[in-house]
């Protein structure tokens, strides 16, 4: 069992900054096609998948390039022994790498070895690409199971990206450890814009644009009464795509167009949270 | 089973002739919110815990609760929350803080589950167990009920009726309140209209998922329409939220906008349900 512990009091980010934001990303290519409800497993969609392989990765990190953003990247550890090189990409463009099953498995479907192992492969594979060893983890759908927290505690991790019950991170206490979740949501994600299988019509570049300026607007302003987090979860096959990359491209330079906003990567904020014991 | 045609069989007094809102207003505008926060979220196969579902709507009594109220706060308008009764024990500072702001405090059903099958006994007694959990932590009696999902038992209306509720709003047939008689008693009920909820724009289940300017288009849409009529006789419009949905900072954001477009008309009566009950039963419409 595990006890949450929501934060308490006006809360402070490093420096000046009145307001975290994280871009995240979920990187998965074909992998990823594994656990999603309603998914086919056809060319169509596996190549739909592996745009982001060939075009979208590099589009979307030329752009966290340009505008000098840290950014997150979950992966499956299969991914990195099928695709090495992107993730070498990613690792050495200073982004966080962390874990999201090893081939995307549903947690929840599985044992609790069976998702142990999980942890341990997909722990192995990234590490043996990037010499690092992850720490933060989100479960495949962010479908977690009964024994993931559990787990995680035991390999030490440090963030998990899991839940939607809050605005800002808090403290899970497990087993005598502490994790901190950094809280998902669908309100800012670009899955059930662009990408949810077989509903239809997708939205559109400009509603994507208009939901994460509408999120900041709104999350900028409260951040006048203490610090606030802006948590917005992707993926480059769907954001990767020419005409949407174009509109994350306009929300990052609206967003860096304000004073005391910091790009953080998720770890930054996990450890940050653990220091200031929020 | 449900009756599906219940509506077809209730007594209903629909007004007749000119009806009027207080002090000449134009237009009555009715911001309600259903808050029901984790409880009755089914399992997945096997048994196991949907901790996204879960953590999903718990985000309504976290945070989304208290951002909506902000808001309100900060327009200055009132409006009706229905609440479960499950959520008013787990989560009562929530629901005292809605009290202590001056909205209304109405039922919304023990927990998100809808009362299909329960007998006219068992549905009483979970409409008595609502009422006294809420009452325990506003110490007041409600007198307002959305059946969850908005889907009554043929029975419903009589059983609130013979409980002493003045509204109900689980109907969607009408732009205007109506009477309902049921027995000796008689409801006010309330309809409601999907066409602006934020479950049906912002269903995540759904693509696109709901996109705040694009809420607060339809919002404005709906609201020019009404407006526009209500020159010739009033008009109510009714707008159906979920602090879980429309807590979100881009969504309440919109929701802001909102308020704040309705709020430069004349003529606007932005109420509680209860103020347009205990009027059209005053008015005697």
């Amino acid at each position: 069992m595990w006890t949450v512990r929501f934060p308490k009091g006006t809360i402070r980010w490093p420096g000046e900054a009145r307001m975290a934001v994280l871009i995240t990303y979920d990187y998965q290519a074909e992998v990823g096609l594994t656990a999603v409800p309603g998914s086919q497993v056809h060319s169509r969609e596996v190549s739909d998948r592996q745009y982001e392989v060939h075009e979208g990765l590099e589009r979307i990190l030329k752009i966290h390039g340009e505008y000098d953003i840290p950014a997150t990247f979950r992966l499956p550890g299969r991914v990195a022994e099928l695709y090495p090189d992107a993730v070498r990409a990613i690792h050495q463009a200073g982004h966080e790498i962390g874990g999201h099953g090893y081939e995307h498995e549903n947690a929840w479907q599985l044992s609790r070895e069976k998702e142990r192992e999980t942890i341990v492969k997909a722990m192995a594979a990234l590490q043996g690409v990037t010499g690092e060893r992850i720490l933060g983890w989100r479960s495949a759908v962010a479908r977690p199971s009964e024994n993931t927290l559990d787990l995680l505690a035991e390999f030490d991790f440090v963030w998990r990206s899991d839940f939607f019950d809050y605005d800002l991170p808090y403290v899970i206490e497990v087993n005598g450890k502490t994790l901190v979740e950094v809280p998902y949501n669908w309100s800012t994600g670009d899955s059930p814009l662009f990408n949810w299988p077989n509903r239809f019509p997708y939205g559109v570049p400009e509603d994507a644009l208009s939901m994460w300026k509408d999120d900041f607007d709104q999350l900028y302003e409260e951040s006048a009464s203490g610090g606030t987090m802006q948590f917005i979860s992707l993926h480059p096959f769907n954001v990767g795509r020419p005409s949407r990359a174009r509109a994350l491209e306009r929300f990052l330079r609206y967003a860096k167009g304000f004073p005391g906003v910091w790009f953080a990567r998720t770890i930054e904020v996990a450890r940050w949270w653990m220091e200031m014991r929020y | 089973m449900v009756d599906g045609d219940e509506i077809l069989k209730m007594k209903i007094r629909r007004p007749k002739g000119e009806v009027g809102w207080p002090k000449g207003s134009r237009l009555a505008l009715l911001l309600t919110f259903d808050f029901q926060a984790e409880e009755g979220i089914p399992l997945l196969p096997g048994g196991h815990r949907n901790y996204q579902e879960i953590t999903d709507r718990r985000y309504g009594a976290t945070c989304g609760i208290y951002r909506v109220l902000r808001i309100l706060a900060a327009h200055g308008v009132p409006a009706t929350f229905r609440v479960c009764g499950w959520t008013a024990e787990k989560y009562p500072e929530a629901v005292r803080a809605v009290r202590d702001a001056g909205h209304e405090v109405g039922g919304h059903g023990w927990a998100d589950q809808v009362l299909d099958g329960l007998s006219p006994e068992e549905e009483r007694g979970l409409i008595e167990k609502t009422v006294r959990a809420i009452g325990q932590v506003i110490g007041e009696r409600i007198l307002g009920w959305r059946s969850p999902q908005a889907r009554p038992n043929p029975r419903t209306a009589e059983i609130l009726a013979e409980a002493g509720f003045e509204w109900r709003s689980d109907l969607l047939d009408s732009d205007l309140p109506y009477r309902v008689e049921v027995g000796q008693k008689s409801l006010i009920e309330i309809p409601h209209t999907l066409a602006t909820s934020d479950l049906t724009l912002y269903n995540p289940s759904q693509i696109p998922a709901g996109i705040p300017r694009r809420a607060l288009g339809a919002r404005r849409e709906e609201f020019d329409m009404l407006y526009a009529e209500a020159g010739t006789s009033p008009r109510m419009m009714t707008l159906t939220l979920h602090p879980f949905a429309s807590g979100r900072p881009a969504r309440a954001r919109a929701l802001g906008e909102f308020i704040q477009y309705a709020r430069g008309f004349p003529g606007i009566w932005f109420a509680r349900c209860i103020d347009v009950a205990r009027w059209w039963r005053e008015k005697g419409y």
